[in-house]
């Protein structure tokens, strides 16, 4: 665990825009996976909490010319100057140095949402209700990850508690590093076109890394200089060309 | 110096004062609580009880306990739609908390849809039925009350008996929603032990393409499938490929592997839809023009012969589809559906040149095309000589079966009208819906009996009688029999995942009670495992196919199985069964309109699109995600937590046709038909053609509607359903709410 920490990961994402046919089974693994409650009555899409949240985005020609792709929006892990570790005044957000994570420390969180509004991608939610599954259902949720109540923010943390799976799968196999098939995301594993390649931009050998630098990939808002670690990748140049506004419908 | 009066005076003055009780002022309590609060801040008392009243807030009975306990794994499959996918469950203590594909599966490719992944969570939907009920009345209005199996059972067993006599005026009938099932053969069985009973397939429960070219190839043994792995071009009218067709595991691996496979798909459609947005060309039609774009393909491969030589000599009809397609010009038919006539003889060219296969799809909503536009498409494959070919569509061998059915399967629309009695509609969903209006004008013209197995309240059960609570997904040994369009016949188990709750009812086993009290003989199985075991016996004894690991990792034909529980145990460890048969022979007279008739066909001058008069209503709907019933909760992520879904009773309409009606985008809308009106909210879509309104037929705004009524109909209440059993198309008006 020690040589673990020790390692210096910087685990991102590339995903590939027009390979994603938005599906959503993304959104719906991510809140399985993550304990994330249903919808409350009056929950809009507002108020909702989804870690990662597909956006459908149109080039806003007409018809037949209209084109759209589905962007799969979730918390870019900033890099650089991270805009919510700076504004929370409870250090409930921390980055882990040993893998470039941005975490969410709930208990420490007291609701100000200051992080909501420095999130320049829109990637924090806010718990306006206590979690509430029907009735039964919560013996099927995921043991690895306790659920937030009413009052704190929380946000896509690369499903931590896979990433705690796998290194305890590593100290327990004696080996210093996570194999890299061990720890994937619940978004990655599930999404059915592949779209979404996960792993450690700090190995250049890794398959992310390599397509991190491809041609055609970018980040979204740049100029803010916040290094996401989500990487983008599309072939149609509007798509790219989106790069420096977030996609908000 | 002070006197000796003045010292007495001062000392009796301190004297009376020191005798006064204390007398504490305002400023001297303010003082004393400020002191108070500000010292406290410097003791750890308040820290220690704002940290202990947080903890303590946290073990409230509302707080989520977590399942602790040991961690197994069980592969099992999906039921939610005839799909069928393999499952990898993480259980603990025994709960399923997360299921997952297993990738080495070869028919579902470790793919699970949004609905799979929750799948587990919808046996405690807030509408989940868990006992029998009893509407008192007819009609949504009536109240639901409590009953028992064998309460329901001696109910109907004088009509059952009087269906029997033969003098029933009216007669009984199942409808079964996912047929091919040793369920379904158990079905056909009951049916047949009463005069005219009749055993039908709800709309979307199989292939539309394949349903009707069966009717062309005049063959009523074996199954169809499409060769996808070797085809290089699909036309696709409209079949959801990347968004729950069939399996989708099967379509969506091969449209990723287009660079190695060579695979060009083509989609035609009104909207931009998901599978429009990942097709290499979407030719965006005119709803309603579809048969005049297929004939004009036709029309342009017999005249330049790019058909089979043989299509000539064996397709009797070949010369009628020859004068027929003639009047279809692609210059005629490019002013009417709107696609270049360029790009027609572009499609048929590259249907004619590659192993292809041309396909229509039920939308989960606005059901199958109507049947002559079905046929003229199915008629395509016939003309390119797709038939039994590599790459096209074959015919191979069922799942082995003792062939011990008596009835015919018909379709729900071949029913005749007011000719059930007594309708038994089965609890496995196709992941389709329809208008209750089809269903009702089948039933007698006193409204029938009608007898629902089903797992929710969903808004089918308003024409229910009698309510029978079937086993939820994953509660019950089920089985995974042939997915439509499948390549090879294949077998497996859904393993439960749950607990059955006591109160369900095993489908087999309300047969054998309906058998009971109508004086029947048994009707050969008393539980679903029974007819299961039945089935893996059948296999064991054909000695076809071979049975693969839950992981793919070996295969074992059953031909080297010593016994039938080697197979039995094989499946009930997560193994599937895959056909290694050779395709049958195909019935080489096809025909290419097999009963329709040209004249149905003189449409090429349909009208222009209106886009401030009548507009064209056409029902948009997601496999699965049709009914709230069907949606698990937290599938509220993708409906009202986001944009990525729309709700139902939204229609999207392109933004000039919104602008034309003096509409705006978020308006509330009223929708007119013949059948009646509602209102609903618009959102403008440039990605809908314009002219139409693009209804979308989806879960209510949240999961938790009142039991004891169902949720309204619809959009799909306003639909007119044709004789053919279709309903894509009803012109409709709109106007301001």
């Amino acid at each position: 665990m020690e040589q673990t920490a020790q390692s210096k990961s910087r685990y991102g994402m590339v995903i590939d825009l027009d390979r994603c046919t938005g599906c959503g089974v993304c959104m719906v693994a991510c809140a399985v996976e993550n304990n994330v409650a249903p919808a409350e009555q009056k929950a809009t899409e507002r108020t909702g909490v989804t870690w990662l949240r597909v956006y459908p985005v149109s080039n806003g020609e007409g018809f037949p010319a209209n084109d759209s792709v589905f962007i799969p929006m979730t918390c870019q892990q900033c890099g650089n100057h991270t805009p919510c570790v700076s504004v929370c005044p409870q250090n409930a957000v921390e980055v882990d140095p040993s893998t470039g994570i941005v975490g969410q420390i709930p208990q420490r969180c007291l609701g100000c949402r200051y992080c909501m509004t420095a999130c320049p991608y829109h990637a924090r939610y806010f718990d306006w209700w206590d979690p509430q599954w029907p009735e039964g259902t919560e013996a099927l949720l995921n043991p690895d990850v306790a659920p937030r109540m009413r009052g704190v923010a929380e946000k896509c943390n690369f499903c931590h508690g896979r990433l705690h799976a796998a290194r305890t799968k590593a100290a327990a196999a004696g080996r210093k590093e996570i194999a890299a098939g061990d720890y994937v995301p619940a978004c990655v594993e599930s999404c059915p076109s592949r779209a979404i390649v996960f792993g450690d931009l700090a190995d250049e050998t890794n398959e992310v890394s390599r397509l991190s630098r491809s041609i055609n990939t970018f980040q979204f808002l740049p100029k803010l200089g916040t290094a996401p670690k989500i990487f983008y990748h599309s072939a149609k140049e509007w798509v790219r060309k989106m790069a420096d506004r977030a996609p908000l419908a | 110096m002070q006197n000796a009066t003045e010292t007495t005076a001062v000392l009796i003055a301190i004297s009376e004062r020191e005798k006064r009780p204390m007398n504490i002022t305002r400023r001297e309590l303010l003082t004393f609580a400020g002191g108070s609060i500000l010292g406290a801040l410097f003791t750890p008392i308040p820290w220690k009880l704002l940290d202990d009243s947080a903890i303590w807030t946290q073990n409230w009975s509302l707080i989520p306990r977590l399942p602790r306990g040991p961690e197994t794994f069980t592969f099992t499959g999906c039921t939610l739609c005839p799909g069928g996918c393999a499952v990898k469950a993480r259980r603990v203590n025994g709960h399923p908390v997360s299921l997952v594909g297993v990738a080495g599966h070869s028919l579902s490719n470790g793919i699970l849809c949004p609905m799979g992944i929750a799948g587990h969570h919808l046996a405690y939907h807030p509408l989940r039925l868990r006992r029998p009920f009893a509407f008192t009345g007819k009609g949504a209005d009536s109240p639901l009350v409590p009953s028992t199996l064998d309460e329901i059972a001696s109910n109907l067993a004088p009509m059952l008996k009087d269906i029997r006599s033969s003098s029933s005026k009216g007669t009984i009938a199942v409808l079964d929603q996912r047929p091919g099932r040793v369920l379904s053969d158990l079905y056909r069985k009951f049916v047949s032990n009463f005069p005219g009973g009749i055993y039908a397939v709800a709309p979307g429960s199989e292939d539309p393409t394949l349903t009707t070219l069966r009717a062309l190839c005049n063959t009523t043994e074996g199954t169809l499938g499409y060769d996808l792995e070797n085809t290089r071009v699909i036309l696709s009218f409209g079949a959801p490929l990347v968004d729950g067709w069939s399996t989708p595991g099967r379509t969506v691996k091969l449209l990723q592997n287009r660079n190695q496979n060579g695979l060009k798909l083509i989609q035609v459609e009104g909207v931009q839809s998901r599978t429009a947005l990942q097709a290499d060309t979407w030719l965006p039609i005119m709803p309603g023009t579809e048969a005049a774009l297929a004939l004009a393909i036709g029309g342009v491969i017999v005249r330049q012969n790019l058909f089979p030589a043989k299509i000539e000599k064996t397709s009797p009809d070949f010369h009628t589809y020859k004068t027929l397609v003639s009047k279809f010009e692609p210059e005629d038919v490019a002013a009417v559906c709107g696609i270049p006539s360029s790009v027609i003889s572009e499609t048929a060219h590259a249907l004619a040149s590659n192993p292809s296969v041309v396909m229509s799809g039920y939308d989960p909503a606005g059901g199958p095309l109507d049947s002559a536009t079905e046929t003229v498409i199915a008629g395509l494959n016939v003309l390119l000589g797709n038939i039994g070919r590599t790459g096209g569509i074959s015919l191979h061998p069922p799942i082995p079966s003792p062939g011990a059915t008596t009835s015919p399967a018909v379709g729900l629309a071949q029913v005749p009208d007011h000719s059930v009695r007594l309708l038994l509609i089965d609890g496995a969903e196709s992941g389709h819906t329809y208008p209750l209006s089809l269903l009702k004008r089948k039933l007698t013209a006193d409204g029938g009996t009608v007898v629902m197995l089903s797992p929710y309240l969903s808004s089918r059960s308003a024409l229910a009688d009698y309510l029978v609570p079937s086993p939820a997904a994953f509660e019950s040994l089920e089985e995974i029999s042939t997915p439509p369009g499948a390549r090879r016949s294949s077998f497996a188990l859904s393993l439960p995942l749950l607990k059955q709750p006591d109160t369900t009812v095993d489908p087999a086993t309300l047969l054998a009670k309906l058998a009971g009290a109508s004086g029947l003989p048994s009707v050969g199985a008393e539980t679903v495992e029974s007819c299961l075991r039945q089935r893996a016996h059948d296999i064991w004894l054909s000695k076809r196919g071979t049975l693969a690991t839950p992981t793919g990792s070996s295969q074992t034909p059953v031909m080297a199985m010593a016994s039938e529980e080697e197979l039995w145990k094989g499946l009930s460890e997560g193994g599937w069964w895959v056909d290694n048969m050779q395709d049958k022979q195909v019935n080489p007279r096809l025909t290419l309109l097999g009963l329709m008739t040209p004249d149905r066909y003189d449409k090429a001058s349909a009208p222009a699109l209106d886009t401030t008069g009548t507009l064209k209503l056409i029902p948009f709907g997601w496999r699965n995600a049709t009914m709230t019933a069907s949606v698990a909760p937290v599938l509220s992520k993708l409906f009202q937590e986001s944009h990525l879904r729309s709700l139902g009773g939204r229609v999207h309409i392109n933004p000039s046709t919104l602008a034309a009606n003096a509409l705006s985008d978020g308006a509330y809308v009223k929708i007119s038909t013949h059948s009646g009106n509602m209102t609903a909210q618009a959102v403008a879509d440039p990605s809908v053609i314009p002219g139409v309104i693009h209804a979308i037929v989806g879960p209510s705004p949240n999961n938790t509607a009142s039991k004891d009524r169902p949720e309204a109909e619809g959009i799909l209440g306003l639909c007119a359903v044709r004789d053919d059993g279709s309903w894509r198309i009803t012109e409709a008006t709109i106007a301001k709410a």
